[in-house]
């Protein structure tokens, strides 16, 4: 990998990283250090990392749950998970359509809204156990249960195409 | 009104998948349209440019 290699992954992955914590619950500011924190380690190690979009990913997640002196995502997830999502006033830079998607995926139980940002994030759901330390089939059911509510508000609010003509 | 039913159909999953990933990514693109950019990532960009000339430049906009 060259630093030309980094200059396109961190176009790619910062701010899918921000929106990934951001999605997690964390607040704006919250999650652009961790990213900040884990882009720099990135490119400080560029050269040893194979795998920079997981190796990011983790370090950020780490890094925002030491910050806010929470489990780290290694531990077991269950809907108790104390971890608040943050304010409204974090998404204020998005757009309508795009508020309204991370304030759905904010307001899911913890344990659905891990499950539900790292496999928007593109994980599949071997990864997610994997980090989350979760078996794959509750893995499975929460992103069911997600899915469900998720689903229900916004596939109903969208307009809906019109049948074909008999 | 729109129908919604309890049973997840692999089409009604592939929407929405494709629909939040979608709002997810417009979102990733809006921040990184913005300009405050990290100093840390300012001088980060000044060392790949010295390491290769012409080349990386992370605070580059598409």
């Amino acid at each position: 990998l060259s630093s030309d290699g980094f200059a396109s992954f961190f176009h790619q992955r910062y701010g899918r990283t921000i929106v990934l914590l951001i999605t997690m619950g964390a607040s704006r500011a919250a999650a652009e250090d961790a990213t900040q924190e884990a882009m720099i380690a990135a490119w400080q190690n560029w050269e040893s990392i194979r795998e920079p979009a997981a190796w990011v990913r983790t370090t950020a997640i780490r890094t925002l749950w030491k910050h806010n002196h929470q489990q780290p995502p290694t531990t077991p997830l269950d809907g108790s998970t104390p971890q608040p999502p943050g304010s409204e006033q974090d998404l204020t830079v998005f757009a309508e359509e795009q508020r309204q998607v991370l304030s759905l995926l904010r307001r899911l139980p913890a344990a659905q809204r891990t499950v539900a940002a790292l496999y928007y994030d593109g994980l599949s759901i071997e990864e997610i156990a994997t980090v989350t330390g979760k078996p794959a089939a509750t893995v499975r059911s929460h992103l069911r249960h997600a899915r469900r509510t998720l689903k229900e508000v916004i596939l109903s609010d969208r307009p809906q195409p019109a049948a074909p003509a008999p | 009104v729109p129908t919604v039913t309890h049973n997840h159909t692999d089409a009604e999953c592939a929407e929405l998948d494709n629909y939040i990933t979608r709002q997810l990514g417009e979102a990733a693109a809006a921040l990184m349209a913005q300009d405050d950019m990290p100093a840390q990532l300012r001088a980060m960009s000044q060392k790949a440019d010295s390491k290769h000339s012409g080349g990386a430049d992370v605070t580059r906009r598409d």
